[in-house]
């Protein structure tokens, strides 16, 4: 798995690539939570590139996405290949995770 | 049938091994890239919980894995004598819940169950325990 950032007009864009396996999704969970604490904004994450996510990672958006909410702000994930959309949609994830095609509408929606 | 059997260390960095190895089996089997990725998830998520839940993560602690295959259909039995473990007093998660009742976590054997096609899991007198999970390539 590789992490990476940047900020777009205020908004953290994280992107992760690779497999998102239980060992890196400890990693990836401290990495976004980090984020989410400190910006007062929404969080977007770039899957485009994530060929493989285990329960472990879902865990991580999950948690993520509650410090969030506490916010009033949202995580928006971008890009999913299907077969880890596939596992987004089994746990029941795309109810309230917002899921866009690309990064630029993801920022729309911010 | 063909047949792996393997004694692994309850360390969470052999499961990337162990997906590999789950993987050429599927292909061998006759899996398309779907059911490879269904088996890799389902295995990848029994090994995690044996390896964190029933041996607590102690790499002295050793855990059995078989993976038998035939045409059109795999087979993994994972043997462990670590905490007793009761699935039926185990919570499903609701996938229709909302945020805030989802509890963090929990997700693992459910994803056993909804990707497999028979999952059981047996402890026998002497404590050993035993996941057995199959799945056949679908036909629809």
């Amino acid at each position: 798995m590789e992490l990476s950032k940047k900020d777009v007009d205020g908004t953290v864009v994280v992107s992760v690539r690779g497999k998102l396996d239980t060992v890196a999704a400890s990693e990836f969970e401290k990495y976004i939570v980090e984020q989410v604490d400190k910006s007062e904004n929404s969080l977007i994450v770039n899957m485009s590139e994530l060929i493989y996510i285990a329960s472990a990672g879902l865990r991580a958006v999950l948690a993520a996405t509650k410090k969030l909410r506490e916010k009033q702000k949202d995580i928006l994930l971008v890009g999913l290949q299907k077969t880890v959309k596939d596992v987004f949609k089994i746990a029941g994830f795309l109810s309230f995770c917002k899921v866009f095609d690309t990064e630029e509408s993801a920022l729309e929606q911010i | 049938m063909q047949r792996l059997s393997f004694d692994f260390p309850a360390d969470t960095r052999i499961l990337a091994k162990i997906g590999n190895l789950a993987a050429d089996a599927g292909r061998n089997a006759g899996f398309n890239d779907v059911g490879i990725g269904d088996i890799q998830l389902a295995i990848d998520e029994a090994c995690t919980n044996t390896i964190i839940h029933g041996l607590k993560k102690d790499p002295s602690r050793t855990f059995q894995l078989i993976i038998q295959w035939k045409t059109d259909e795999i087979e993994i039995l994972i043997h462990e004598k670590g905490e007793p473990f009761d699935p039926s007093a185990t919570r499903i998660p609701d996938p229709e819940a909302s945020l805030e009742d989802r509890p963090v976590g929990g997700l693992g054997i459910y994803f056993v169950r909804e990707l497999m096609d028979k999952v059981e899991y047996r402890t026998d007198e002497e404590g050993i325990k035993t996941l057995r999970m199959v799945k056949r390539v679908s036909k629809s």
